[in-house]
């Protein structure tokens, strides 16, 4: 018995000698794209910003198979920054990554053309232009997981943002399950960013008779209710400049009314109306009417 | 030994003596004529001091006035005269020698049928110097010596108060060894104290040279990787610890007190807390957590993630990470566990070589392995970074390093091979471990668990002695009884 | 048995129950915490006779009543069981070793071997230690999925609550320790049973909050919340921090199948003392057995099913017989007088 106490630990210490898979053979991911046309193709680009040749497959697991053969390392994507879809696959295989392969919940999805894209290994900027946009303001909050969420529910959309070549800002567009996309205006685009989230303090640009002025937001919420059919959203926005608060509001107002018009003629739902919808006891249809009420309030 | 009494004539004393000794050239014979009746003085060689024998003894013995028989001449030694502090009756001849090497001189007279012995020992002992371990600033520097009798006087010397008992007895069957009980009788526990005592009068051991003879003893759990008993060198902490009402245990031979029962928190409180300021003391506490799951975990934590979880890590490091390891030939755990076997070989070397040499090693081992080793890529350096951070946070409490170097072996294995899972399973295999110790019903982990709130004013931090003045905590209030 | 503290005792019954309550198998909707909620106050009611109604220790029982030990140990076989198959169903697979979950399966077991050889009193100074660890690690997963909470995706629902009520007692094997565990301890027996329920009862009030309000819709169609939370929530930007459960998934397990063995091993002690030695290895390959071959929702089932029987029912019974026994008692002395 004494032999056997002393000679499991032994084994163990040689097998951990014996593992074949060290940290440097993984091949790490910065960004990875995902194209379906017949086949599943999918990009990689390191952090090195080396993009490898696109593989093709059948299914996620292959085309996996197939970076690693082509590579000669495990592919990682726990540390992947950026997903980028365009519109011939549907979310579908970002859940795979997203729940069996270990993606990151807070990874960037990119609307384009992963061919185009993966051409220019400086594209991965994009990801950092996100981010900053997201800081400032300038762009609502778009992860894999809120994609998700919203590809599940019944109209069946995701709101995802596109780098613009003219732009320095990326711009929005509402992704359809059939794989068409309806592109949001600018207008629009800021009034998802009221409408979607909390937010904390940043500052922007107002312009107002006197010229552009900059106005301090300290937070911005969104309150939604339900009563019958009748939405109701209430954005509370606290500023730090008193004397803006007016014209912060009526342009707030107008993003807004903007971003819902836009959103409801593409028959989607990015800001939560289905839940609103099914906490009322209303079963949500494709093709229902949606009245939805807006009150901004700038303090 | 011989339970024989002493009888006879003083020349059938003395052969018998002889031939119990096998004449052995330590035990010196003086025949001696005083008060007109024949007597001899015995002593061991290098045992007594003979500048006290010559002034309390012997001149005496010399300048007694003729007595009547030997009874009126063993009575007058007694009664008259103050020859020395310690004057035990020996009876029989096992006692004879143990007081002989004890360093004691006996008298036997002619037609006595016991002696007398007189304690003037005045053999060579180490004096009282500072504790090699148990470092501190504030407290004293004074330390447990090799001799029984000047460490139970260092402890007096702190508890003037008659509470505090010692109990002196003997362990080892050949040896002899003086050990001493020390309790306060208001606050030890009774039942501990029964059980202790029954614990030492069943050791069956031929020789006790040193504390860690009785260690195992005390010890009721086989296979804990905690001790259930402490050691300590320094006066000042037995005392607080008599104070909580624990039993000490000093041995002669030994610097080394072992105290009852111990509990794993107290590996983490030195004397110096004491003496700062209550923020500080908490602050550093806090820092000794921290350093021991650190010197526990960290190079297991770091494999596991390396290995098999990297998304834990941010893609900067793992970058770094990967560039470092790309060079290295070994595998992560293969290559922590060569450096903590280095490391430990060098350690040993360390202790036992001499002082002359000592600084060889630290050159050797810094280059080789330090300078050498890193930059030829057969270590990688954020691997053998993690490596020195664990090993100096071990550093921190130098009393668990036996238990902090095995598991951190273990925990590297296990990281290795399942990662976090693998650390989740042997942690959880450790609590058990831990949490199953006790020793005489006190549980080591107490007060963490069982959880006592009121503990916490000097585990979590330390309350400032305003407040630990009222509280009168004893360990008996830790104490589990079995059903 | 040894002594424990009340907070002892509810401590390792609510780290066996949360073991359970992780493993949820889905999510059905807002109802779910109304159902945790009634559940929970029928779990209380049920308790108090249960310990009010019980006639000496259940050791002295037992030992009366050998049947009774042989009913007792076939339903936390059972539980058992029905860990090991919820650790096969509801692990997703990066947080169990490459190896494999039979591999995962039987290094639980032999820990648990070595976890319940260490006795009740080690598990009962262990669970306090495990909870505070386990809090640590709810409190970063409520953190982490604080940022995705949407509250309109919740509301007070009491409708469809029915089924979650049933899910819940079938996930509250452990209530059937609650007698044998209870006479280890001094005081307050009540009060840790009542603390074990309501904590257990918040924690799966929490878990199904969240999974509502951060999860949203991919709750519903991953099932699995916990994992799905845990795989969602995550407190930092860059890195995917879900890995770490992987300690808390460990822990409860280990817990939740110690308290199993540990029980078997009590009541084997007490009926056959022979079998005292082997009851632990042969109790944990009768579990791995079972899970193997059955879903959990089977075993389940059965737990659901056994638990009015060995919390109400047995209890109620022994009282009853021994009610009339003292009757029977009484008109006996009167006809002697």
């Amino acid at each position: 018995m004494k032999f056997f106490k002393f000679l499991f630990p032994c084994v163990c210490i040689f097998l951990t000698g014996c593992s074949t898979e060290t940290i440097s053979d993984r091949l790490y991911t910065q960004a990875v794209g995902l194209t379906c046309d017949g086949k599943l193709s999918f990009y990689t680009q390191n952090f090195n910003q080396e993009v490898s040749p696109p593989v093709e497959g059948i299914s996620i697991a292959e085309v996996l198979r197939q970076e690693e053969s082509q590579n000669g390392g495990k592919v990682f994507i726990g540390h992947t920054e950026l997903l980028c879809l365009d519109g011939t696959c549907t979310l579908n295989p970002a859940e795979e990554l997203l729940f069996e392969k270990g993606l990151s919940p807070a990874c960037k999805i990119l609307y384009a053309k992963p061919e185009e894209y993966f051409q220019n290994p400086e594209n991965i900027s994009v990801i950092h232009m996100i981010r900053m946009s997201e800081q400032n303001g300038l762009l609502c909050k778009t992860d894999l997981a809120t994609a998700l969420n919203e590809w599940h529910g019944v109209w069946e959309t995701a709101l995802l943002p596109v780098q613009k070549a003219d732009q320095s800002v990326p711009a929005l567009i509402l992704l359809h399950k059939d794989g068409g996309c309806t592109e949001l205006s600018d207008f629009a685009g800021k009034g998802m960013y009221w409408l979607r989230q909390n937010s904390g303090s940043f500052t922007m640009t107002l312009q107002t008779p006197d010229g552009e002025q900059d106005i301090l937001i300290r937070n911005c919420r969104i309150e939604k209710k339900s009563e019958n059919q009748e939405l109701s959203y209430h954005v509370i926005i606290r500023t730090g400049t008193p004397e803006l608060n007016q014209p912060l509001q009526r342009l707030v107002e107008k993003q807004c009314e903007s971003a819902i018009h836009e959103m409801l003629s593409a028959k989607a739902d990015v800001i939560g109306i289905q839940d609103l919808l099914e906490n009322s006891g209303i079963k949500p249809e494709k093709n229902m009417k949606i009245r939805i009420s807006l009150t901004v309030t700038v303090q | 030994m011989e339970q024989e009494t002493i009888s006879g004539t003083l020349e059938e004393i003395l052969a018998k003596i002889r031939q119990i000794c096998k004449n052995s050239s330590d035990i010196l014979i003086n025949r001696i004529t005083a008060g007109g009746i024949s007597c001899a003085v015995l002593t061991c060689e290098g045992m007594c001091s003979t500048a006290i024998m010559t002034e309390l003894l012997i001149r005496p013995l010399t300048e007694m006035p003729v007595q009547p028989d030997s009874n009126t001449f063993f009575q007058h030694l007694q009664n008259h005269l103050l020859l020395s502090l310690d004057r035990p009756v020996v009876r029989n001849f096992d006692d004879l020698f143990r007081l002989l090497y004890s360093g004691f001189a006996v008298i036997v007279a002619e037609g006595q049928q016991t002696a007398l012995a007189f304690g003037i020992q005045g053999y060579d002992k180490r004096s009282v110097s500072e504790p090699s371990g148990e470092a501190n600033l504030y407290g004293a520097h004074d330390g447990l010596t090799e001799t029984v009798r000047t460490n139970m006087s260092l402890i007096r010397r702190r508890m003037k108060t008659p509470l505090l008992k010692f109990e002196l007895s003997t362990a080892g069957n050949l040896s002899q060894t003086d050990i001493c009980l020390c309790y306060m009788t208001d606050r030890v526990p009774p039942q501990m104290l029964r059980q202790i005592k029954k614990e030492l009068n069943a050791i069956e051991l031929d020789t006790v040279l040193s504390s860690g003879y009785l260690q195992p003893f005390l010890e009721k759990c086989r296979g804990s990787l905690f001790d259930s008993v402490s050691l300590s060198q320094r006066p000042d902490v037995l005392c607080s610890k008599l104070l909580e009402g624990r039993v000490v245990l000093l041995i002669d031979g030994s610097p080394f007190a072992l105290v009852i029962p111990k509990l794993l928190i107290e590996s983490f409180q030195t004397l110096d807390d004491y003496h700062h300021k209550p923020y500080y003391a908490a602050f550093s506490r806090w820092v000794k957590y921290g350093a021991f799951f650190i010197a526990i975990l960290l190079p297991a934590l770091y494999i596991a993630v390396s290995m098999h979880h990297p998304e834990l890590l941010n893609s900067t490091l793992i970058l770094i990470l990967t560039d470092a390891e790309q060079k290295a030939p070994l595998s992560l755990p293969t290559e922590t566990i060569f450096v903590l076997l280095m490391y430990e070989i060098i350690r040993e070397a360390g202790l036992r070589l001499p002082k002359a040499v000592g600084g060889a090693v630290s050159i050797v081992s810094g280059l080789i392995i330090g300078d050498a080793a890193v930059s030829s890529g057969l270590i990688s350096t954020p691997m053998l970074t993690m490596t020195a951070i664990s090993v100096i946070a071990g550093f921190v409490t130098p009393d668990l390093n036996a238990p902090v170097t095995v598991m951190r072996l273990l925990f590297i294995i296990a990281g290795g091979l399942w990662g976090l899972f693998g650390i989740g399973l042997l942690g959880m295999i450790v609590l058990y471990n831990l949490c199953a110790t006790e020793t005489f019903g006190f549980p080591v982990t107490a007060p963490l668990a069982p959880f006592y709130s009121r503990a916490m004013r000097d585990v979590a931090t330390r309350v400032n002695f305003h407040r630990m003045q009222y509280g009168n905590f004893t360990v008996e209030e830790y104490h589990e009884q079995n059903s | 048995m040894n002594k424990i503290h009340n907070h002892q005792l509810a401590a390792i019954l609510f780290l066996s129950g949360a073991w359970s309550v992780i493993c949820i198998p889905s999510l059905s909707g807002s109802g779910q915490i109304t159902g945790t909620i009634i559940a929970c106050l029928i779990q209380i009611i049920c308790c108090l006779p249960m310990l009010a109604l019980r006639t000496g220790t259940f050791s002295n029982q037992i030992k009366t009543h050998k049947w009774l030990g042989i009913i007792y140990i076939l339903f936390f076989l059972i539980c058992g069981a029905n860990g090991f198959s919820q650790l096969w169903e509801a692990a997703p697979p990066q947080l169990l070793p490459s190896s494999g979950k039979l591999t995962a399966a039987v290094l639980i077991a032999l820990t648990c071997f070595y976890t319940s050889s260490a006795g009740l009193r080690a598990t009962a100074r262990a669970a306090p230690i495990v909870m505070g660890l386990f809090l640590i690690s709810l409190t970063v997963l409520i953190l982490g999925a604080w940022k995705r909470v949407d509250l309109s995706r919740i509301s007070f629902q009491m409708t469809d609550f029915l089924p979650s009520i049933r899910t819940y007692f079938s996930l509250s094997g452990e209530l059937a320790a609650v007698w044998i565990l209870s006479d280890s301890v001094r005081n307050h027996k009540n009060t840790a049973v009542n603390s074990y329920l309501i904590s257990k009862a918040i924690f799966c009030i929490l878990i199904l909050f969240f999974s509502i309000t951060a999860g949203g819709r991919l709750m519903y169609l991953n099932g699995y919340p916990f994992f799905t939370l845990t795989a969602l929530s995550q407190p930092l930007q860059g890195q995917r921090a879900d890995a770490l459960y992987i300690l808390v998934f460990v822990m409860l397990h280990i817990m939740h199948t110690t308290l199993q063995t540990g029980i078997i091993e009590h009541i084997a002690e007490q009926i056959y003392p022979i079998a005292e030695k082997w009851s632990a290895p042969v109790s944990l390959i009768f579990m791995l057995i079972p899970a193997y071959f059955f879903k959990s929702d089977i075993l389940e089932d059965m737990i659901f099913y056994s638990l009015p029987v060995l919390i109400l029912i047995i209890p109620l019974s022994l009282r009853i017989r021994q009610f009339m026994k003292s009757i029977q008692k009484k008109e006996y002395s009167h006809e002697i007088f």
